[in-house]
């Protein structure tokens, strides 16, 4: 592995790993939503997703908005943008699966509903997908508050919107949905693995393109 | 490395250095004529062209006296940093209009004026960070920059902080942390054992700054005020650090205030008149 | 143990001498200088140190320097003494000699103390 993306990468979960309250929050938020609707099975599996998405975005967004202040002198330092982006993400990657594990093991341990093979699936895509959009809408946002804010729109109108419409199929979680929804019902269901696997795919590709064509302007921004 | 390739990046390093074309023409060929006939590696033989180069440009100027260097006279420095005729216009307002300036290896440049007449914005065109309407910028080799506020990650200790600049020049953990902790203690404060910066006061924040700018010995040090909150014993230090610098042969540009550093350094340019003065101190 | 080899900076402070020497025999170009220099057994000079000692010496007017066209490759600067040099010759010869007395002396003393 290339020596700068581990470099980087640690730095980033060291300097995360001393916030020890939010640290504390991020793991209890999905937590808290599970549990709040432990009665209903398929609910609290469902809201467990929601939460995972909101705290895998969440973090990355924050990841992303942290490092703008020093981004830009560790370039000048000599690393490159593609090194300092791709560290960053890897690294809040491999939390929020580290994240996922944990809640994988929580539904084995607990079995609500549904096989922990399809629930683990739609909670590893869910964190993916989350990390992508919080580092895209990092990219984009210009300070802490609109960037907060977007993500409260993107996430949250997910959970607003028809799930049956096509403006569902438009936000980055309409996978995390679809896959636990055949999680949910089981082999009988009419969610489409297929269909699910290739929106999370089109949603990464789409935040890489997002972070790609972001660090391609600041990068542009350096003379001889 | 071929020869073709060593004697073309002695060429190349003997013009740099300004050495006259004719002299640089002769150096080449004498060289190449060597090598020819010992059929040796340049590298061992002659070592890396900008040293064979600096060496022969040193042997070329007359000394004074054989003992110690007088300072007096320097073969002309390398060219580390060059602007010319910058412009740059914030939100309508002119910030630089037309500044022109040299930094030379072997040269601390202050550079002065007022609040808010572009010294920090000039300091960013040169480091990279921003582009400049107009006029064109020059930088060769690596910088080393150290902003007037921030620039530090909160959460990670000094020497996290060490390793991870440090790495990006290629330093080893070990070395990175060495040479960080050096110029801490260079600065009078002893970095191995602080805790975050987060939790640093202000004048330590800006030694660590100046010594993750410093990391890795760089060709080009720009430094915005970097002795702002430092104590009168640590301001000295810093000082007595930036000289050192520049008399082992590096480049630093340093935006100050301070009156006595006017007198030690090698040029002061002066913004704010709208056009950027060069003298010799 | 490591031993340190100390001849290189030795020669640091006589190859300028050495080379007058060589040069009071008649006129040379570097690589030739060189070569004589390894016969006598001060091992390969390397470039790096000689030609910058070579134009000192030139800039210093104890040597003046000739281009001369090559034999199939790039011309030769062949350098000489000039009579300026042969006097710094002489000096630095007696000075040196003085010298290496005052260093044998040392490593006489203690040796015969055994």
């Amino acid at each position: 592995m290339s020596p700068a993306l581990v470099t980087v990468g640690e730095m980033t979960l060291r300097a995360l790993a001393r916030r020890r309250a939010s640290l504390a929050l991020l793991i209890a938020l999905p937590l808290a939503f599970y549990l709040a609707r432990h009665a209903q099975p398929w609910q609290a599996v469902r809201f467990l997703g929601v939460g995972l998405a909101w705290a895998a975005s969440t973090v990355a967004l924050f990841a992303a908005l942290a490092a703008r202040e020093t981004e830009p002198r560790l370039r000048i330092g000599g690393w490159s943008w593609r090194e300092l982006v791709a560290g960053r993400v890897v690294a809040i990657g491999l939390l929020a699966l580290l994240l996922t594990a944990g809640y994988v093991a929580l539904v084995a341990v607990d079995e609500p509903i549904g096989t922990t093979g399809s629930l683990a699936l739609a909670l590893v895509v869910t964190a993916v997908t989350g990390v992508g959009t919080g580092s895209a809408l990092g990219a984009l946002a210009p300070r802490e508050l609109e960037g907060a804010l977007l993500l409260f729109i993107v996430a949250g109108m997910q959970t607003v919107v028809d799930p049956e419409g096509t403006a569902a199929k438009l936000l980055p979680f309409w996978s995390t949905r679809e896959l636990m929804t055949r999680a949910v019902e089981g082999s009988a269901s009419s969610a489409s693995l297929g269909a699910a696997l290739a929106h999370a795919t089109a949603t990464v590709v789409i935040c890489g393109l997002v972070l790609a064509a972001a660090t391609w302007r600041r990068g542009e921004g350096k003379p001889g | 490395m071929t020869a073709a390739t060593w004697l073309e990046r002695l060429a190349h390093e003997l013009d740099a250095l300004g050495v006259p074309a004719a002299d640089a023409a002769a150096i080449v060929v004498e060289a190449e004529s060597h090598l020819g006939e010992a059929a040796a590696d340049p590298l061992a033989s002659f070592g890396p062209p900008a040293g064979y180069a600096r060496l022969m440009a040193d042997a070329l100027a007359p000394e004074p006296s054989a003992a110690g260097t007088a300072g007096s006279v320097r073969a002309a420095g390398r060219v580390r940093a060059r602007a010319v005729a910058v412009r740059k216009r914030y939100r309508g307002r002119t910030v630089l209009d037309g500044v022109d300036l040299t930094v030379r290896d072997g040269e601390a440049v202050l550079l002065i004026g007022p609040n808010g007449c572009g010294k920090s914005t000039l300091l960013r065109i040169l480091a990279g960070l921003v582009r400049p309407d107009g006029g064109r910028v020059e930088v060769d080799g690596a910088v080393g920059y150290a902003p007037q506020h921030g620039g530090l990650v909160a959460q990670l200790t000094p020497c996290e902080q060490f390793v991870l600049f440090g790495r990006a020049r290629g330093l080893s953990r070990e070395a990175a942390v060495r040479d960080g902790c050096r110029v801490a203690d260079q600065l009078g404060w002893d970095a191995a054992r602080a805790p975050v910066a987060d939790a640093l006061s202000g004048g330590t924040r800006q030694k660590l700054s100046v010594a993750l700018a410093a990391l890795g010995a760089p060709d080009l040090l720009l430094l915005d005020e970097p002795y702002q909150g430092l104590d009168l014993d640590s301001a000295q230090r810093f000082w007595e650090l930036l000289w050192d610098w520049r008399d082992r042969g590096r480049a630093a540009l340093v935006v100050a205030h301070a009156a006595d550093a006017i007198e030690r350094a090698d040029a002061v340019v002066e913004l704010g008149g709208a056009v950027a003065l060069r003298s010799a101190a | 143990m490591k031993t340190t080899d100390q001849r290189p900076a030795w020669l640091r402070g006589v190859l300028d001498l050495c080379l007058l020497a060589l040069l009071d025999d008649g006129e040379a170009y570097g690589y030739e200088l060189a070569r004589r220099l390894e016969e006598l057994g001060f091992g390969t000079i390397p470039g790096g140190s000689l030609y910058p000692a070579l134009l000192r010496r030139e800039k210093l007017g104890h040597l003046h320097a000739e281009w001369r066209a090559g034999d199939g490759g790039p011309g030769r600067k062949y350098y000489a003494l000039t009579p300026a040099g042969r006097t710094a010759l002489a000096q630095e010869r007696i000075a040196w000699r003085a010298f290496a007395g005052s260093v044998e002396a040392a490593l006489a003393t203690t040796e015969a103390r055994r």
